[in-house]
Protein backbone atom coordinates (compact mmCIF):
# COMPACT_ATOMS: atom_id res chain seq x y z
CA UNK A 1 0.00 0.00 0.00
CA UNK A 2 1.28 3.45 -0.86
CA UNK A 3 0.92 4.99 2.62
CA UNK A 4 2.62 8.07 4.06
CA UNK A 5 5.76 6.10 4.93
CA UNK A 6 6.02 4.84 1.37
CA UNK A 7 5.73 8.44 0.12
CA UNK A 8 8.64 9.36 2.44
CA UNK A 9 10.75 6.47 1.05
CA UNK A 10 10.06 7.31 -2.58
CA UNK A 11 10.53 11.06 -2.01
CA UNK A 12 13.99 10.29 -0.65
CA UNK A 13 14.71 8.19 -3.73
CA UNK A 14 13.56 11.13 -5.89
CA UNK A 15 15.59 13.59 -3.75
CA UNK A 16 12.59 15.79 -2.97
CA UNK A 17 11.79 16.98 0.55
CA UNK A 18 8.07 16.64 1.24
CA UNK A 19 6.30 18.53 4.04
CA UNK A 20 4.49 16.36 6.61
CA UNK A 21 1.20 18.10 5.72
CA UNK A 22 1.52 17.03 2.05
CA UNK A 23 2.18 13.32 2.69
CA UNK A 24 -1.51 12.43 2.77
CA UNK A 25 -2.15 14.28 -0.52
CA UNK A 26 0.62 12.45 -2.37
CA UNK A 27 -0.31 9.12 -0.82
CA UNK A 28 -3.93 9.43 -1.98
CA UNK A 29 -3.02 10.67 -5.47
CA UNK A 30 -0.54 7.85 -6.05
CA UNK A 31 -2.91 5.21 -4.65
CA UNK A 32 -5.63 6.43 -7.08
CA UNK A 33 -3.18 6.23 -9.98
CA UNK A 34 -1.95 2.75 -9.05
CA UNK A 35 -5.59 1.54 -9.01
CA UNK A 36 -5.74 2.58 -12.66
CA UNK A 37 -2.55 0.62 -13.34
CA UNK A 38 -4.02 -2.48 -11.64
CA UNK A 39 -6.48 -2.73 -14.55
CA UNK A 40 -3.62 -3.89 -16.77
CA UNK A 41 -2.89 -6.93 -14.59
CA UNK A 42 -5.28 -9.11 -16.59
CA UNK A 43 -3.12 -8.72 -19.73
CA UNK A 44 -0.85 -11.64 -20.58
CA UNK A 45 2.40 -9.98 -21.66
CA UNK A 46 4.71 -12.97 -21.26
CA UNK A 47 5.84 -13.25 -24.89
CA UNK A 48 5.67 -9.55 -25.76
CA UNK A 49 8.91 -7.66 -26.33
CA UNK A 50 9.12 -4.20 -24.71
CA UNK A 51 8.98 -1.20 -27.08
CA UNK A 52 11.27 1.61 -25.94
CA UNK A 53 10.33 4.07 -28.67
CA UNK A 54 8.45 4.05 -31.95
CA UNK A 55 9.13 4.00 -34.85
CA UNK A 56 12.09 1.76 -34.00
CA UNK A 57 15.09 3.23 -35.76
CA UNK A 58 18.71 2.82 -34.81
CA UNK A 59 19.86 5.60 -32.57
CA UNK A 60 22.98 7.23 -33.89
CA UNK A 61 25.79 8.74 -31.88
CA UNK A 62 28.14 11.60 -32.69
CA UNK A 63 31.90 11.06 -32.76
CA UNK A 64 33.29 11.30 -29.22
CA UNK A 65 35.48 14.34 -29.81
CA UNK A 66 36.24 17.06 -27.27
CA UNK A 67 34.92 20.38 -28.55
CA UNK A 68 37.75 22.85 -27.99
CA UNK A 69 35.42 25.77 -28.49
CA UNK A 70 32.08 24.78 -26.98
CA UNK A 71 29.13 26.89 -28.04
CA UNK A 72 27.46 26.21 -24.72
CA UNK A 73 28.88 28.56 -22.10
CA UNK A 74 26.59 26.84 -19.61
CA UNK A 75 28.57 27.58 -16.46
CA UNK A 76 27.17 31.11 -16.46
CA UNK A 77 23.72 29.61 -15.85
CA UNK A 78 24.84 28.17 -12.51
CA UNK A 79 23.43 29.80 -9.38
CA UNK A 80 26.94 29.66 -7.85
CA UNK A 81 30.21 29.45 -9.81
CA UNK A 82 33.61 31.11 -10.18
CA UNK A 83 33.73 31.10 -13.97
CA UNK A 84 35.49 27.73 -14.14
CA UNK A 85 33.90 25.64 -11.40
CA UNK A 86 30.48 25.07 -9.90
CA UNK A 87 30.44 25.96 -6.21
CA UNK A 88 28.65 23.56 -3.87
CA UNK A 89 28.52 23.15 -0.07
CA UNK A 90 31.52 21.41 1.44
CA UNK A 91 31.23 17.65 0.78
CA UNK A 92 34.23 16.36 2.80
CA UNK A 93 34.59 17.57 6.37
CA UNK B 1 -6.99 45.28 -43.14
CA UNK B 2 -7.95 42.81 -40.37
CA UNK B 3 -4.43 41.40 -40.30
CA UNK B 4 -5.25 39.19 -37.31
CA UNK B 5 -7.51 37.01 -39.49
CA UNK B 6 -4.94 36.29 -42.16
CA UNK B 7 -3.15 33.06 -42.99
CA UNK B 8 0.62 32.73 -43.44
CA UNK B 9 0.21 32.89 -47.23
CA UNK B 10 -1.94 36.04 -47.01
CA UNK B 11 0.46 37.73 -44.55
CA UNK B 12 3.39 36.83 -46.79
CA UNK B 13 1.64 38.39 -49.78
CA UNK B 14 1.12 41.63 -47.82
CA UNK B 15 4.82 41.69 -46.95
CA UNK B 16 5.84 40.87 -50.51
CA UNK B 17 3.65 43.64 -51.93
CA UNK B 18 5.13 46.03 -49.31
CA UNK B 19 1.65 46.84 -48.03
CA UNK B 20 3.05 46.30 -44.57
CA UNK B 21 6.57 45.76 -43.24
CA UNK B 22 7.56 43.00 -40.85
CA UNK B 23 8.30 45.66 -38.20
CA UNK B 24 4.75 47.03 -38.58
CA UNK B 25 3.27 43.54 -38.50
CA UNK B 26 5.28 42.66 -35.38
CA UNK B 27 4.17 45.89 -33.65
CA UNK B 28 0.57 45.10 -34.63
CA UNK B 29 0.65 41.70 -32.93
CA UNK B 30 2.61 43.03 -29.91
CA UNK B 31 -0.17 45.62 -29.51
CA UNK B 32 -2.80 42.88 -29.62
CA UNK B 33 -0.88 40.99 -26.93
CA UNK B 34 -0.70 44.12 -24.77
CA UNK B 35 -4.45 44.81 -25.29
CA UNK B 36 -5.81 41.29 -24.78
CA UNK B 37 -3.39 39.05 -22.93
CA UNK B 38 -4.32 40.31 -19.46
CA UNK B 39 -7.54 38.31 -19.96
CA UNK B 40 -5.76 35.15 -21.10
CA UNK B 41 -2.27 34.97 -19.51
CA UNK B 42 -1.06 33.15 -22.61
CA UNK B 43 2.47 34.61 -22.62
CA UNK B 44 5.22 34.22 -20.01
CA UNK B 45 7.93 36.38 -21.60
CA UNK B 46 8.04 39.06 -24.24
CA UNK B 47 11.22 40.69 -25.54
CA UNK B 48 9.96 43.47 -27.78
CA UNK B 49 13.42 44.70 -28.74
CA UNK B 50 14.58 41.23 -29.78
CA UNK B 51 11.35 40.73 -31.77
CA UNK B 52 11.67 44.08 -33.54
CA UNK B 53 15.35 43.42 -34.34
CA UNK B 54 14.35 40.11 -35.98
CA UNK B 55 11.62 41.97 -37.89
CA UNK B 56 14.14 44.54 -39.15
CA UNK B 57 16.34 41.72 -40.44
CA UNK B 58 13.31 40.18 -42.14
CA UNK B 59 12.49 43.48 -43.83
CA UNK B 60 16.05 43.62 -45.18
CA UNK B 61 15.69 40.10 -46.60
CA UNK B 62 12.36 41.04 -48.21
CA UNK B 63 13.83 44.23 -49.74
CA UNK B 64 16.62 42.13 -51.29
CA UNK B 65 14.15 39.46 -52.48
CA UNK B 66 15.96 36.90 -50.32
CA UNK B 67 12.79 35.97 -48.47
CA UNK B 68 10.63 32.87 -48.41
CA UNK B 69 6.97 32.43 -47.51
CA UNK B 70 7.67 32.54 -43.75
CA UNK B 71 10.03 35.54 -43.71
CA UNK B 72 8.82 38.42 -41.56
CA UNK B 73 5.88 36.55 -40.00
CA UNK B 74 5.59 36.43 -36.19
CA UNK B 75 5.59 33.10 -34.38
CA UNK B 76 5.25 32.40 -30.63
CA UNK B 77 7.29 29.62 -29.05
CA UNK B 78 6.11 27.41 -26.21
CA UNK B 79 8.32 28.29 -23.25
CA UNK B 80 10.16 24.97 -23.31
CA UNK B 81 11.96 25.70 -26.57
CA UNK B 82 15.36 27.07 -25.58
CA UNK B 83 15.91 30.60 -26.86
CA UNK B 84 19.41 32.07 -26.62
CA UNK B 85 19.39 35.19 -24.47
CA UNK B 86 15.64 34.96 -23.78
CA UNK B 87 14.27 33.40 -20.58
CA UNK B 88 13.02 29.83 -20.97
CA UNK B 89 11.13 28.84 -17.85
CA UNK B 90 9.14 25.70 -18.73
CA UNK B 91 6.52 27.44 -16.55
CA UNK B 92 8.41 26.33 -13.45
CA UNK B 93 9.85 28.17 -10.46
CA UNK B 94 12.86 25.87 -11.00
CA UNK B 95 13.71 27.74 -14.24
CA UNK B 96 12.10 31.10 -13.39
CA UNK B 97 15.34 32.98 -14.10
CA UNK B 98 17.00 30.61 -16.56
CA UNK B 99 18.30 32.09 -19.81
CA UNK B 100 19.62 29.40 -22.18
CA UNK B 101 23.02 29.89 -23.85
CA UNK B 102 21.78 28.32 -27.11
CA UNK B 103 18.74 28.00 -29.36
CA UNK B 104 16.64 24.88 -29.87
CA UNK B 105 16.99 23.53 -33.41
CA UNK B 106 13.34 24.39 -34.10
CA UNK B 107 13.89 27.99 -32.93
CA UNK B 108 17.00 28.24 -35.13
CA UNK B 109 15.18 26.88 -38.16
CA UNK B 110 12.37 29.43 -37.89
CA UNK B 111 14.85 32.25 -37.24
CA UNK B 112 16.88 31.22 -40.30
CA UNK B 113 13.68 31.31 -42.35
CA UNK B 114 13.27 34.92 -41.18
CA UNK B 115 10.35 34.39 -38.80
CA UNK B 116 9.99 36.75 -35.84
CA UNK B 117 9.86 35.27 -32.32
CA UNK B 118 7.02 37.34 -30.81
CA UNK B 119 7.21 35.80 -27.34
CA UNK B 120 7.29 32.70 -25.16
CA UNK B 121 3.97 31.10 -24.31
CA UNK B 122 2.60 29.76 -21.04
CA UNK B 123 2.22 26.02 -20.50
CA UNK B 124 1.76 23.39 -17.82
CA UNK B 125 4.87 23.12 -15.64
CA UNK B 126 7.42 20.97 -17.49
CA UNK B 127 4.56 20.09 -19.90
CA UNK B 128 2.91 17.97 -17.19
CA UNK B 129 -0.79 18.69 -17.41
CA UNK B 130 -3.85 18.77 -19.62
CA UNK B 131 -5.36 22.11 -18.59
CA UNK B 132 -2.53 24.64 -18.24
CA UNK B 133 -3.39 24.95 -14.55
CA UNK B 134 -0.04 23.64 -13.26
CA UNK B 135 1.94 26.64 -14.55
CA UNK B 136 3.97 28.49 -11.89
CA UNK B 137 2.92 31.67 -13.73
CA UNK B 138 -0.79 31.04 -13.29
CA UNK B 139 -3.44 29.35 -15.41
CA UNK B 140 -4.22 30.29 -19.02
CA UNK B 141 -7.81 30.98 -20.05
CA UNK B 142 -9.69 29.82 -23.11
CA UNK B 143 -10.61 32.71 -25.46
CA UNK B 144 -13.93 30.99 -26.29
CA UNK B 145 -14.99 31.18 -22.64
CA UNK B 146 -12.71 32.78 -20.06
CA UNK B 147 -14.02 30.48 -17.30
CA UNK B 148 -12.71 27.45 -19.16
CA UNK B 149 -9.25 25.95 -19.59
CA UNK B 150 -7.47 26.14 -22.97
CA UNK B 151 -6.17 22.58 -22.58
CA UNK B 152 -2.56 21.66 -22.03
CA UNK B 153 0.21 21.47 -21.91
CA UNK B 154 0.61 23.87 -24.89
CA UNK B 155 -2.31 25.93 -23.56
CA UNK B 156 -0.61 29.31 -23.93
CA UNK B 157 0.24 28.68 -27.59
CA UNK B 158 -3.32 27.57 -28.35
CA UNK B 159 -4.96 30.41 -26.42
CA UNK B 160 -2.71 33.00 -28.12
CA UNK B 161 -3.40 31.70 -31.66
CA UNK B 162 -7.16 31.33 -30.98
CA UNK B 163 -7.34 34.97 -29.79
CA UNK B 164 -5.25 35.93 -32.83
CA UNK B 165 -2.48 37.41 -30.66
CA UNK B 166 0.02 35.65 -32.92
CA UNK B 167 -0.57 34.15 -36.38
CA UNK B 168 1.00 30.81 -35.40
CA UNK B 169 2.85 29.08 -32.56
CA UNK B 170 4.94 26.07 -31.70
CA UNK B 171 3.86 23.42 -29.23
CA UNK B 172 5.01 20.04 -28.06
CA UNK B 173 2.99 16.86 -27.75
CA UNK B 174 3.94 14.13 -25.28
CA UNK B 175 0.46 12.70 -24.68
CA UNK B 176 -1.76 15.12 -26.60
CA UNK B 177 -0.32 18.50 -25.62
CA UNK B 178 -0.66 19.98 -29.13
CA UNK B 179 -3.87 18.25 -30.23
CA UNK B 180 -5.94 18.61 -27.05
CA UNK B 181 -5.43 22.41 -26.66
CA UNK B 182 -5.91 22.81 -30.43
CA UNK B 183 -9.23 20.98 -30.05
CA UNK B 184 -10.31 23.01 -26.99
CA UNK B 185 -9.49 26.30 -28.76
CA UNK B 186 -10.84 25.57 -32.27
CA UNK B 187 -7.43 25.27 -33.95
CA UNK B 188 -5.43 22.92 -36.13
CA UNK B 189 -2.51 21.20 -34.38
CA UNK B 190 -0.09 18.64 -35.76
CA UNK B 191 1.75 16.02 -33.71
CA UNK B 192 4.40 14.68 -36.11
CA UNK B 193 5.85 11.15 -36.27
CA UNK B 194 8.34 10.61 -33.43
CA UNK B 195 11.76 11.58 -34.79
CA UNK B 196 10.45 13.91 -37.52
CA UNK B 197 11.22 17.12 -35.61
CA UNK B 198 14.45 17.59 -33.65
CA UNK B 199 14.10 17.63 -29.88
CA UNK B 200 17.46 19.42 -29.44
CA UNK B 201 16.89 22.36 -27.10
CA UNK B 202 13.37 21.25 -26.19
CA UNK B 203 13.36 20.90 -22.39
CA UNK B 204 12.74 17.20 -21.89
CA UNK B 205 9.73 15.70 -20.12
CA UNK B 206 9.46 12.16 -21.54
CA UNK B 207 12.11 11.75 -24.21
CA UNK B 208 10.62 8.74 -26.03
CA UNK B 209 7.29 10.55 -26.44
CA UNK B 210 8.03 14.31 -26.71
CA UNK B 211 7.60 15.72 -30.19
CA UNK B 212 7.43 19.35 -31.35
CA UNK B 213 4.87 20.56 -33.86
CA UNK B 214 2.83 23.52 -35.07
CA UNK B 215 -0.40 25.04 -33.71
CA UNK B 216 -2.14 27.21 -36.29
CA UNK B 217 -5.47 28.29 -37.70
CA UNK B 218 -5.43 25.87 -40.62
CA UNK B 219 -3.88 22.72 -42.04
CA UNK B 220 -2.29 24.87 -44.73
CA UNK B 221 -0.42 26.95 -42.13
CA UNK B 222 0.55 23.77 -40.25
CA UNK B 223 2.01 22.30 -43.45
CA UNK B 224 4.14 25.40 -44.08
CA UNK B 225 5.45 25.37 -40.50
CA UNK B 226 6.02 21.63 -40.42
CA UNK B 227 8.05 21.79 -43.65
CA UNK B 228 10.40 24.18 -41.86
CA UNK B 229 10.54 22.25 -38.57
CA UNK B 230 11.10 18.72 -39.85
CA UNK B 231 14.35 17.03 -40.79
CA UNK B 232 17.30 15.09 -39.49
CA UNK B 233 19.40 16.79 -36.81
CA UNK B 234 22.82 15.54 -35.79
CA UNK B 235 22.24 17.00 -32.32
CA UNK B 236 19.27 14.70 -31.65
CA UNK B 237 20.16 10.98 -31.64
CA UNK B 238 16.47 10.05 -32.00
CA UNK B 239 16.07 12.23 -35.09
CA UNK B 240 14.99 10.02 -37.99
CA UNK B 241 16.99 9.68 -41.23
CA UNK B 242 14.07 8.17 -43.10
CA UNK B 243 12.01 11.30 -43.12
CA UNK B 244 10.86 12.62 -46.48
CA UNK B 245 12.70 15.86 -47.16
CA UNK B 246 10.32 17.05 -49.89
CA UNK B 247 7.98 19.94 -49.21
CA UNK B 248 4.37 18.96 -48.62
CA UNK B 249 2.09 19.57 -51.59
CA UNK B 250 -1.53 20.17 -50.63
CA UNK B 251 -2.86 18.75 -53.87
CA UNK B 252 -5.57 16.25 -52.90
CA UNK B 253 -8.68 16.82 -54.94
CA UNK B 254 -12.19 15.49 -54.51
CA UNK B 255 -11.92 13.14 -57.46
CA UNK B 256 -8.66 11.53 -56.36
CA UNK B 257 -9.71 10.46 -52.82
CA UNK B 258 -12.05 7.66 -53.96
CA UNK B 259 -9.34 5.08 -53.30
CA UNK B 260 -8.73 6.29 -49.75
CA UNK B 261 -10.34 4.34 -46.92
CA UNK B 262 -10.66 5.87 -43.48
CA UNK B 263 -10.93 3.60 -40.45
CA UNK B 264 -13.40 4.40 -37.68
CA UNK B 265 -12.25 2.66 -34.49
CA UNK B 266 -15.27 1.22 -32.66
CA UNK B 267 -13.60 1.77 -29.30
CA UNK B 268 -13.21 5.52 -29.95
CA UNK B 269 -16.73 6.20 -31.22
CA UNK B 270 -18.46 4.26 -28.45
CA UNK B 271 -21.33 5.20 -26.16
CA UNK B 272 -18.80 6.45 -23.61
CA UNK B 273 -18.28 9.52 -25.77
CA UNK B 274 -20.39 12.61 -25.05
CA UNK B 275 -23.49 12.37 -27.27
CA UNK B 276 -23.24 15.95 -28.55
CA UNK B 277 -19.58 15.47 -29.48
CA UNK B 278 -20.43 12.22 -31.23
CA UNK B 279 -23.12 14.04 -33.26
CA UNK B 280 -20.64 16.75 -34.32
CA UNK B 281 -18.06 14.13 -35.33
CA UNK B 282 -20.61 12.11 -37.30
CA UNK B 283 -21.73 15.24 -39.12
CA UNK B 284 -18.13 15.97 -40.16
CA UNK B 285 -17.73 12.36 -41.32
CA UNK B 286 -20.73 12.94 -43.62
CA UNK B 287 -18.83 15.88 -45.17
CA UNK B 288 -15.83 13.60 -45.74
CA UNK B 289 -18.12 11.00 -47.35
CA UNK B 290 -19.46 13.67 -49.73
CA UNK B 291 -15.86 14.50 -50.63
CA UNK B 292 -15.49 10.89 -51.80
CA UNK B 293 -13.65 9.17 -48.93
CA UNK B 294 -14.57 5.57 -48.07
CA UNK B 295 -15.14 4.50 -44.48
CA UNK B 296 -14.73 1.22 -42.68
CA UNK B 297 -15.18 0.25 -39.04
CA UNK B 298 -12.04 -1.11 -37.40
CA UNK B 299 -11.00 -2.40 -33.99
CA UNK B 300 -8.27 -0.97 -31.80
CA UNK B 301 -8.39 -3.39 -28.89
CA UNK B 302 -6.45 -2.76 -25.67
CA UNK B 303 -7.40 0.92 -25.84
CA UNK B 304 -8.28 0.89 -22.12
CA UNK B 305 -4.70 0.07 -21.15
CA UNK B 306 -3.23 3.14 -22.80
CA UNK B 307 -3.55 5.67 -19.96
CA UNK B 308 -1.82 3.53 -17.28
CA UNK B 309 0.97 2.55 -19.70
CA UNK B 310 1.42 6.14 -20.87
CA UNK B 311 1.62 7.63 -17.37
CA UNK B 312 4.07 4.97 -16.16
CA UNK B 313 6.41 5.48 -19.13
CA UNK B 314 6.13 9.29 -19.10
CA UNK B 315 6.66 9.49 -15.33
CA UNK B 316 9.62 7.08 -15.44
CA UNK B 317 11.31 9.16 -18.13
CA UNK B 318 10.44 12.38 -16.29
CA UNK B 319 12.03 11.13 -13.06
CA UNK B 320 15.24 10.50 -15.00
CA UNK B 321 15.14 13.70 -17.10
CA UNK B 322 14.32 15.98 -14.17
CA UNK B 323 17.13 14.62 -12.03
CA UNK B 324 19.29 17.28 -13.74
CA UNK B 325 17.57 19.97 -11.63
CA UNK B 326 19.90 19.68 -8.67
CA UNK B 327 20.47 23.36 -7.88
CA UNK B 328 24.08 23.21 -9.07
CA UNK B 329 24.40 23.62 -12.82
CA UNK B 330 21.40 25.85 -13.56
CA UNK B 331 18.01 26.81 -12.26
CA UNK B 332 16.78 27.47 -8.73
CA UNK B 333 18.95 26.83 -5.65
CA UNK B 334 17.68 26.91 -2.07
CA UNK B 335 19.12 29.41 0.41
CA UNK B 336 22.01 28.47 2.70
CA UNK B 337 22.20 24.70 2.13
CA UNK B 338 23.70 22.88 5.11
CA UNK B 339 25.03 19.99 3.04
CA UNK B 340 24.95 18.69 -0.53
CA UNK B 341 21.99 16.45 0.29
CA UNK B 342 20.15 19.35 1.92
CA UNK B 343 20.82 21.39 -1.24
CA UNK B 344 19.26 18.73 -3.46
CA UNK B 345 16.26 18.04 -1.23
CA UNK B 346 15.25 21.65 -0.56
CA UNK B 347 16.05 22.94 -4.06
CA UNK B 348 13.73 20.34 -5.58
CA UNK B 349 11.08 20.87 -2.90
CA UNK B 350 11.00 24.62 -3.58
CA UNK B 351 11.50 24.49 -7.35
CA UNK B 352 8.89 21.94 -8.44
CA UNK B 353 5.10 22.16 -8.21
CA UNK B 354 2.92 19.35 -6.85
CA UNK B 355 2.07 17.66 -10.17
CA UNK B 356 5.74 17.53 -11.16
CA UNK B 357 6.76 16.15 -7.75
CA UNK B 358 4.07 13.48 -8.00
CA UNK B 359 5.13 12.32 -11.46
CA UNK B 360 8.80 12.24 -10.46
CA UNK B 361 7.87 10.08 -7.47
CA UNK B 362 5.67 7.75 -9.55
CA UNK B 363 8.55 7.42 -12.02
CA UNK B 364 11.16 6.80 -9.34
CA UNK B 365 8.89 4.14 -7.84
CA UNK B 366 8.20 2.46 -11.21
CA UNK B 367 11.93 2.28 -11.93
CA UNK B 368 13.00 1.15 -8.46
CA UNK B 369 14.36 -2.28 -7.66
CA UNK B 370 11.54 -4.77 -7.16
CA UNK B 371 8.96 -2.72 -9.08
CA UNK B 372 10.76 -2.22 -12.42
CA UNK B 373 9.33 -5.35 -14.06
CA UNK B 374 5.90 -4.94 -12.52
CA UNK B 375 5.40 -1.36 -13.71
CA UNK B 376 7.94 -0.03 -16.22
CA UNK B 377 8.61 -3.21 -18.20
CA UNK B 378 4.88 -4.06 -18.35
CA UNK B 379 4.13 -0.55 -19.62
CA UNK B 380 6.74 -0.92 -22.40
CA UNK B 381 5.15 -4.23 -23.43
CA UNK B 382 1.70 -2.64 -23.53
CA UNK B 383 3.19 0.05 -25.74
CA UNK B 384 4.26 -2.71 -28.20
CA UNK B 385 0.71 -4.10 -28.23
CA UNK B 386 -0.81 -0.64 -28.80
CA UNK B 387 1.52 0.07 -31.75
CA UNK B 388 0.89 -3.39 -33.21
CA UNK B 389 -2.87 -2.77 -33.01
CA UNK B 390 -2.45 0.40 -35.08
CA UNK B 391 -0.16 -1.28 -37.63
CA UNK B 392 -2.64 -4.15 -37.94
CA UNK B 393 -5.47 -1.65 -38.59
CA UNK B 394 -3.40 0.12 -41.27
CA UNK B 395 -3.25 -3.16 -43.26
CA UNK B 396 -6.94 -2.70 -44.13
CA UNK B 397 -7.40 1.06 -44.13
CA UNK B 398 -5.27 4.10 -45.02
CA UNK B 399 -5.97 6.54 -42.19
CA UNK B 400 -7.92 6.65 -38.96
CA UNK B 401 -10.34 9.19 -37.55
CA UNK B 402 -10.77 9.66 -33.81
CA UNK B 403 -12.20 12.19 -31.39
CA UNK B 404 -9.43 14.40 -29.98
CA UNK B 405 -11.00 14.66 -26.52
CA UNK B 406 -13.90 13.03 -24.68
CA UNK B 407 -15.30 16.50 -23.84
CA UNK B 408 -15.02 20.12 -24.86
CA UNK B 409 -12.95 22.47 -22.68
CA UNK B 410 -13.86 22.06 -19.00
CA UNK B 411 -14.09 24.75 -16.33
CA UNK B 412 -10.99 26.03 -14.54
CA UNK B 413 -10.63 24.04 -11.32
CA UNK B 414 -13.16 21.39 -12.42
CA UNK B 415 -10.66 18.54 -12.64
CA UNK B 416 -7.72 19.88 -10.66
CA UNK B 417 -8.71 17.92 -7.54
CA UNK B 418 -9.29 14.67 -9.46
CA UNK B 419 -6.01 13.67 -11.10
CA UNK B 420 -7.35 10.43 -12.59
CA UNK B 421 -10.23 12.29 -14.30
CA UNK B 422 -7.66 14.75 -15.68
CA UNK B 423 -5.49 11.87 -16.97
CA UNK B 424 -8.51 10.23 -18.64
CA UNK B 425 -9.09 13.42 -20.67
CA UNK B 426 -6.05 12.28 -22.70
CA UNK B 427 -7.59 8.91 -23.55
CA UNK B 428 -7.82 9.51 -27.33
CA UNK B 429 -4.47 11.26 -27.75
CA UNK B 430 -1.98 9.19 -25.70
CA UNK B 431 -2.25 6.00 -27.83
CA UNK B 432 -0.86 7.91 -30.82
CA UNK B 433 2.18 9.04 -28.80
CA UNK B 434 2.80 5.50 -27.54
CA UNK B 435 2.64 4.26 -31.13
CA UNK B 436 4.85 7.14 -32.38
CA UNK B 437 2.39 7.99 -35.17
CA UNK B 438 1.50 11.36 -36.71
CA UNK B 439 -1.93 12.91 -36.09
CA UNK B 440 -3.56 16.25 -36.75
CA UNK B 441 -6.48 17.66 -34.78
CA UNK B 442 -8.87 19.86 -36.76
CA UNK B 443 -11.93 21.85 -35.64
CA UNK B 444 -15.13 20.17 -36.87
CA UNK B 445 -17.91 22.05 -35.08
CA UNK B 446 -19.19 23.24 -31.71
CA UNK B 447 -20.93 21.71 -28.71
CA UNK B 448 -22.44 24.10 -26.15
CA UNK B 449 -20.64 26.99 -27.88
CA UNK B 450 -17.21 25.35 -27.39
CA UNK B 451 -15.07 23.96 -30.23
CA UNK B 452 -14.89 20.21 -30.96
CA UNK B 453 -11.78 18.66 -32.51
CA UNK B 454 -11.25 15.49 -34.52
CA UNK B 455 -8.00 13.65 -35.13
CA UNK B 456 -6.79 12.33 -38.47
CA UNK B 457 -4.17 9.69 -37.75
CA UNK B 458 -1.68 8.34 -40.28
CA UNK B 459 0.99 5.67 -40.46
CA UNK B 460 4.65 6.65 -39.84
CA UNK B 461 5.77 9.69 -41.85
CA UNK B 462 2.34 10.33 -43.43
CA UNK B 463 2.12 13.96 -42.28
CA UNK B 464 1.66 15.15 -45.88
CA UNK B 465 -1.36 12.90 -46.37
CA UNK B 466 -3.15 13.72 -43.12
CA UNK B 467 -2.60 17.44 -43.70
CA UNK B 468 -3.99 17.03 -47.25
CA UNK B 469 -7.12 15.35 -45.86
CA UNK B 470 -7.50 18.14 -43.27
CA UNK B 471 -6.97 20.80 -45.95
CA UNK B 472 -9.59 19.28 -48.23
CA UNK B 473 -12.11 19.41 -45.35
CA UNK B 474 -11.15 23.01 -44.56
CA UNK B 475 -11.80 24.03 -48.17
CA UNK B 476 -15.35 22.73 -47.77
CA UNK B 477 -16.06 24.06 -44.26
CA UNK B 478 -15.44 27.23 -42.25
CA UNK B 479 -15.00 25.86 -38.71
CA UNK B 480 -11.30 26.79 -38.77
CA UNK B 481 -12.19 30.41 -39.57
CA UNK B 482 -14.36 30.91 -36.47
CA UNK B 483 -12.94 33.48 -34.04
CA UNK B 484 -14.00 34.01 -30.41
CA UNK B 485 -16.20 37.15 -30.43
CA UNK B 486 -14.34 39.00 -27.71
CA UNK B 487 -11.14 38.86 -29.77
CA UNK B 488 -12.64 39.33 -33.24
CA UNK B 489 -11.76 43.02 -33.46
CA UNK B 490 -8.76 45.22 -34.27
Amino acid sequence: MFDKNKVKDVAKLAMIEIDEKDLEFFSQEIVDFLKLVEQTESLDLYEIEPLYHAPENTLHAREDIVDENPKNDGINSSPSHNGKHFIVPKVIE
Amino acid sequence: MEIYKKSITELSELLQRKEISSVEMTKYFLKRISSFDSKLNSFISLDENASLNQAKLADKLISKNKNNLLTGIPIAHKDLFSTKGIKTTCASKMLENYTPPYNATVVNKFAEAGMVNIGKTNMDEFAMGSSNETSYFGPVRNPWNLKKVPGGSSGGSASAVAARLTPVATGTDTGGSIRQPASFCGLTGLKPTYGAVSRYGMIAYASSLDQGGPIAKSAQDCALLFDEMKGYDNNDPTSNFKFNKNKIKLNYEKQNVKNITIGIPKEYFSEDLDKKILDVLNESIETFKKLGFNFKEVNLPNHDYTIPAYYIIASAEASSNLSRYDGIKFGHRCDKPKSLEDLYLRTRKEGFGKEVKKRIMIGAYALSSGYYDEYYMRALKIRRIIRNNFLEAFKNIDFLFAPTCPSTAFNLGEKSSDAVAMYLSDIYTTPINLAGLPAVSIPVGFSNSMPVGMQIIGNDFCEGDILNIAHLFQQETNWHKEIPKEFDCE
